[in-house]
């Protein structure tokens, strides 16, 4: 056979590197083709062809080249292959990101390629998202919204049809699930494993993950109802779908529920709901009194802090007794010989003292300031203060504190929740662009009142690249000022995350101890050390 | 959409250009010779970018672009850039501690990268023997002027400062031409390979006190950038003149100072994650860059 070589020239089209790699492997594979090459036109690379006896090429550097080398007929059958897959890849993007996967334009199409697909993730406006949910629904795909101003009469005419058609509404407002392993919207990467949950709470359940993959066990599902789920008004739908589905998945051993306080009437009717199943179920309805629901059952177990939710599930999947929450019981205790929230505040003392008798506070220093990004660690955050006798001002206040006037302006004892609408205006959410945190905890930190500046870092999917540098110069800032001012600040912090994330929480925690930070293992436990410090 | 932070190298309050490339997730607008990049916040800073979210591109090639006080205008999009944080990378560390904590760092580094390479299958053939003949053309340059490049830990008037003799080695100089004609341009994808990777060795020269040996390698790539893709050239052209992304910033500064030892893994996938295979390629820069500089231990680049 006589071999030929030919090539095409596609002008001004970019591929990325590794659909190009592909797409010469793909061609050099095809019989009767002894080599081929799909590069752009750089005179590098047209040096190249030339040398591999593709041939000369008359190209520029902004010109796609696809060259083959082989028997006619294979050579012909490459360059058709080539074309085809060329029209099948989107233009890769600027060198700083990922590949485009094919375009498809509407639900429908995304069905049609593949009659598997049984969930659609919508993010739109929310006055549009009603809309292409129940475009979804009629589809007959399940569907996360991540979508937030979602009317809410829209949001029940939504959850009525998907419960007509059984299928499964998360949001609107949803903003964190791990679907079959599959992280969606903020979300961390953890193990598979036993546990399923299910939130009204997007940090609330990114807590739970974590803290469930940390004591080495796995997340079978999270489910996300989004926030106003279990209001009177929607009556726990989602919440009591993602139950029922739990508990007839094979995979599932415990399931944990976490919201802010439901509505009472729809808090009745989920735990109603959860002492039916066989699957144990944890409750943590952050801020309701486990009392008023009947207390523990042997299927249903109250959990007070999001983290002692995750420790009781995993005690339950492990057969073993439910630890103790300490977090709690420090609140209003007193600390114990041994005990692990003083051994981790000694851990980063060399002298051995806890570190929250170690920061001597100027007299004029007496306030808790608190620079949260997830909703649900600022409204843990001022429930444990609260309960250890501080009365603080927030944006976001729960029952007993005050409403923050200008939240611009901290005054007393303040506990924030900046990913609130009052701080997200216009600008993304602090945990995917922290500068807003990081500038707020700086002007905490000049206040010569604060003596204790509480924080949180969310690692995860959609999270921040670098959630630190810039937190650090700002302690680094702070503690620089403070100093030649002859204040000593406190700075308490927890990392929702894992080491498996893309950020890494071993090395975010490293380098915040590093800057001289007390690193709590939760959030509870950060909120109960920062409240035990104030002088 | 919104416009969250930019680059320091992006212009303003005035400038004018047109759209160069439309892509999936970002564009690029030419002003004044340099390429802008507009793109999705997921994706981290370069000199040149600027990061908005919610990020569709509505724009077709050749469409003006424009920025009057401040606000961007092209195609459908509209971007307020006054008063956006502006990503500036920190100075380079004042001098350089070689040790062998900072090899073991760079073995970490290198074993992440291999790991990466090959789950993603992006092994790129060719590119490790072209490395290797920069490298021995940075190194031969640098024994003719004794101190650039050779001299190893313990010695702050040549590795770590950077203190080189006069640039007259033009036997290295020809060395390193012929070596970085062999790269730029070389491989496949809109940045090639050999350009991401000398734009990772010339971080580490830059950053890490490699002074002398950084302006030879800076001027000879300034000479070739116009043998790559526009895109490529473009980045080539910013590390020569010393500007980075913060990626390759980030991982460069923890592996040349020793400070912030722990974040090394972090940034390196991080570093990895840049677009398709640049990252990988950016990242085998960086460790030639550190064996050139004589912190890393004699191991295949890329």
């Amino acid at each position: 056979m006589i071999s030929i070589r030919e090539h095409r020239i596609y002008p001004n089209r970019y591929q990325d590197s590794v659909a190009l790699m592909a797409l010469s492997a793909a061609l050099a594979k095809l019989p009767g083709i002894q080599t081929a090459s799909v590069v752009m036109g750089t005179g590098t690379n047209l040096d190249n062809l030339r040398e591999a006896g593709l041939g000369e090429v008359d190209a520029g550097p902004g010109d796609l080249v696809v060259a083959v080398l082989g028997e006619e007929q294979a050579v012909a059958r490459a360059l058709e292959l080539a074309e085809e897959l060329l029209a099948e890849q989107s233009p890769g993007d600027a060198g700083t990101g990922t590949v485009a996967a094919r375009q498809l334009r509407s639900l429908r199409q995304a069905v049609e390629e593949n009659p598997a697909h049984n969930l659609a993730l919508i993010s739109v406006p929310g006055a549009y998202a009603a809309a292409e949910a129940l475009k979804a629904l009629r589809l007959g795909l399940n569907v996360m919204i991540f979508s937030d101003n979602v009317p809410l009469d829209q949001e029940i005419e939504i959850k009525r049809f998907a419960e007509e058609q059984d299928l499964l509404v998360m949001g609107p407002d949803c903003g964190t699930a791990i679907v079959n392993g599959l992280p969606l919207g903020f979300a961390n990467v953890v193990r598979r494993g036993r546990i399923g949950v299910v939130g009204a709470s997007g940090t609330g359940m990114q807590e739970i993950t974590c803290r469930v993959h940390q004591l080495g066990e796995g997340i079978s599902q999270a489910l996300g109802t989004g926030g106003h789920d279990l209001s009177a008004q929607v009556g726990a739908v989602s919440m009591l779908r993602g139950l029922r589905a739990l508990a007839a998945d094979e995979a599932t051993d415990v399931i944990v529920l976490v919201s802010k306080p439901p509505a009472e009437t729809v808090a009745k009717s989920v735990i109603e709901e959860a002492r039916t199943l066989d699957v144990p179920v944890v409750i943590c309805f952050l801020g309701a009194d486990p009392a008023a629901f009947g207390g523990d059952t042997p299927g249903v177990h109250f959990a007070t802090t999001l983290a002692g939710s995750a420790d009781a599930a995993v005690a339950l999947a492990r057969g073993e007794a439910r630890p103790e929450d300490r977090a709690v019981a420090l609140t209003g205790g007193e600390t114990q010989p041994g005990d692990p929230v003083v051994a981790l505040a000694q851990g980063q003392d060399r002298a051995g003292e806890p570190y929250f008798d170690r920061v001597r506070f100027a007299p004029a220093q007496r306030y808790l300031r608190g620079v949260l990004t997830g909703g649900t660690f600022c409204y843990e955050t001022q429930l444990l203060a609260r309960a250890a006798g501080i009365q603080a001002a927030s944006n976001t206040p729960v029952a007993g504190n005050s409403a923050l006037g200008d939240v611009g302006t901290s005054t007393g004892h303040t506990i924030l929740d900046l990913g609130d609408d009052a701080f997200t205006q216009g600008r993304p959410h602090p945990m995917i662009d922290p500068a807003p945190r990081d500038e707020r905890l700086l002007a905490e930190a000049d206040d010569p009142a604060t003596a204790v500046v509480l924080f949180d870092v969310v690692l995860g999917y959609g999270a921040a690249d670098d959630p630190i540098s810039g937190l650090l110069d700002a302690i680094g800032q702070a503690k620089a000022r403070a100093e030649r001012e002859g204040r000593a600040l406190a700075f308490v912090g927890h990392v929702c995350g894992t080491d498996d994330d893309p950020q890494d929480r071993s090395a975010v925690v490293a380098r915040l101890r590093e800057a001289g930070a007390l690193v709590a293992e939760n959030n509870a436990q950060a909120a109960v050390i920062a409240a035990r410090m104030i002088p | 959409m919104v416009a969250v932070s930019k680059g320091y190298l992006v212009p303003g309050p005035d400038f004018a250009g047109n759209v160069h490339s439309v892509f999936a997730t970002a564009c690029n607008l030419a002003v004044d010779g340099r390429l802008l990049t507009v793109h999705d916040a997921a994706s981290p800073h370069t000199p040149t970018s600027v990061r908005v979210t919610g990020w569709r591109p509505r724009a077709q090639a050749g469409d003006p672009a424009r920025c009057v006080a401040g606000v961007l205008s092209f195609g459908e999009h509209v971007l307020d850039l006054r008063a956006l944080p502006v990503w500036t990378p920190p100075s380079p560390a004042p001098s350089v501690i070689v040790d062998v904590e900072d090899a073991e760092d760079a073995e970490e580094v290198a074993r992440i990268r291999e790991q990466y390479v090959e789950a993603e299958g992006i092994v790129v053939p060719g590119l490790t023997e072209r490395a290797e003949s920069l490298l021995e053309a940075l190194v031969g340059r640098a024994e003719s002027l004794p101190g650039a490049l050779v001299g190893r830990a313990g010695s702050p008037s040549g590795v770590l400062a950077g203190r080189a003799g006069s640039p007259s080695g033009e036997p290295g100089r020809r060395d390193v031409s012929e070596a970085v004609a062999r790269l730029v341009g070389f491989g496949p994808g809109l940045t090639p390979s050999g350009d991401d990777l000398l734009v990772g060795v010339l971080a580490v020269l830059s950053r890490g006190g490699g002074g002398a040996a950084f302006h030879t390698l800076a001027s000879v790539v300034r000479r070739h950038a116009g043998r790559t893709t526009d895109v490529g050239a473009h980045y080539l052209r910013l590390a020569a003149g010393g500007h980075f992304g913060e990626p390759i910033v980030n991982l460069v500064d923890a592996l040349v100072t020793g400070a912030g030892r722990a974040a090394v893994p972090a940034r390196t996938k991080a570093a990895l994650r840049v677009g398709a295979s640049s990252g990988a390629d950016g990242v085998a820069g960086v460790l030639l860059g550190l064996r050139a500089l004589g912190s890393c231990p004699d191991r295949k680049a890329a």
